[in-house]
């Protein structure tokens, strides 16, 4: 069953839109919004609509920068306190001379940072542990998993310009709380998903709790953020998705996917990009008709 | 323009408040809450609005969310009241019939037209 998206220039349209305004927004936010916003005018428009139909769906969703503004509303009576915001500016406008003297003190603390790095070398990294999934339903439907060679694989259908993505396991196996930051871009593999091509907006979020019993977990009960730290010991869940567009599959097999996601995680007071290994690896395969 | 405001923020204030009552009754998927919003009159200025108000309740606990494919025709995602969103219903309904009658009351007062012309 196609999409909405995939049948209708004007709400295509309108999505891009929404996601330009949404950018003042944090992307865990921003993402939710679009994901709610497409599945309203999935179930707002069936197959065969007709046109004024789609035009009154949207005009009664309100303008992507009413939408974006509204959220904005609701993302600002979170925010700080100017007074707050103003205590942070540079330490020179506010104090002078105690400015230099927070750098003397600053060199001091290098010292002692010195050492912390040492422990932050002998950090394990986040290891994936047993549980995952794909993260849409009807992905989840879909999915068929092969294993070859040793080398195991679950394989959706891409869904032309549409949210796909995957929850799994992860556990900190270290004795230090680990922050996710988010994915860690690099030259070979600017998404932070190795060797997954024409995928874009890749985001990840960390489940705010485990909400794992040893049944099969309910991902879709989860709340998923960045910026979740995961102390040591415990176990999370990391959904990482994106937006694919399968009509440009480079390497000429009908299948892309990845076995390796890089992260960006804190480590006490240090960054670093940490490589976790997917076992089975996350594939989609084209199959859709891209001359739409 | 200033009249415009003041509804759009009473209507964001009450909002709240009404889709739990609406969850309370039942759970709802995201376009069957914002119809059930939409058809009792001038409650909604745009459809879209629902949405982040959902997320904003979710995240203080007064609602949670879940998507479902009990159809097997699509995923959607269902939000039910929590006992915490239930106790903040209850709340604003002890309080509201007290407020929107004052409300009235002083709106129908000479003394609130007096004020109203000297502006």
């Amino acid at each position: 069953m196609s999409s909405v998206m995939e049948r209708d220039d004007r709400v295509r349209a309108y999505l891009s839109e929404l996601e330009r305004e949404l950018r003042v927004l944090p992307a865990p936010q921003a993402t939710e919004l679009m994901e709610q916003i497409s599945a309203h005018l999935d179930e707002a428009l069936p197959r065969g609509s007709a046109e004024e139909t789609v035009a009154a769906v949207l005009r009664r969703l309100g303008s992507p920068a009413k939408l974006a503004a509204e959220a904005k509303t609701t993302e600002r009576l979170d925010e700080e306190a100017p007074e707050i915001a103003r205590s942070r500016s540079p330490l020179r406008h506010r104090y002078g001379w105690r400015g230099w003297g927070a750098i003397a003190a600053g060199l001091a603390l290098g010292c002692v940072l010195t050492t912390l790095l040492g422990l932050y070398i002998a950090t394990p990294s986040l290891s994936i542990g047993g549980s995952s999934a794909w993260w849409y339903p009807q992905d989840q439907a879909r999915a068929v998993y092969s294993s070859t060679l040793g080398a195991a694989a679950t394989t959706v259908p891409a869904r032309r310009a549409q949210w796909q993505g995957f929850v799994v396991e992860v556990e900190n196996p270290s004795s230090s709380a680990q922050t996710v930051l988010g994915m860690a871009s690099s030259t070979d593999s600017p998404t932070g998903l190795v060797g997954m091509a024409n995928v874009t907006d890749v985001k990840v979020g960390v489940s705010t709790y485990s909400n794992y019993t040893g049944a099969a977990p309910n991902f879709q009960s989860m709340h998923f953020t960045t910026g979740q730290t995961i102390q040591p010991g415990q176990y999370r869940f990391i959904r990482v998705i994106w937006m694919t567009d399968p009509c440009s599959l480079a390497n000429g097999s009908g299948l892309t996917g990845t076995a390796q996601v890089n992260l960006e995680v804190q480590v006490g007071w240090f960054s670093r990009e940490e490589n976790l290994t997917l076992d089975p690896g996350w594939q989609l395969s084209l199959g859709l008709d891209c001359s739409g | 323009m200033t009249e415009d405001r003041d509804l759009t923020e009473l209507r964001r204030g009450v909002l709240g408040p009404c889709v739990l009552a609406l969850l309370e009754e039942r759970t709802r998927f995201g376009l069957e809450l914002v119809r059930d919003l939409a058809s009792a009159d001038s409650l909604l200025t745009s459809d879209g609005t629902v949405y982040p108000l959902l997320n904003r309740m979710r995240d203080a606990g007064l609602v949670t969310s879940e998507w479902r494919d009990e159809l097997r025709e699509r995923p959607r995602r269902y939000y039910a009241i929590t006992a915490a969103g239930r106790r903040h219903l209850a709340a604003f309904r002890a309080e509201w019939p007290r407020f929107s009658a004052t409300v009235s009351e002083v709106l129908r007062s000479p003394a609130f037209a007096v004020v109203s012309d000297d502006r």
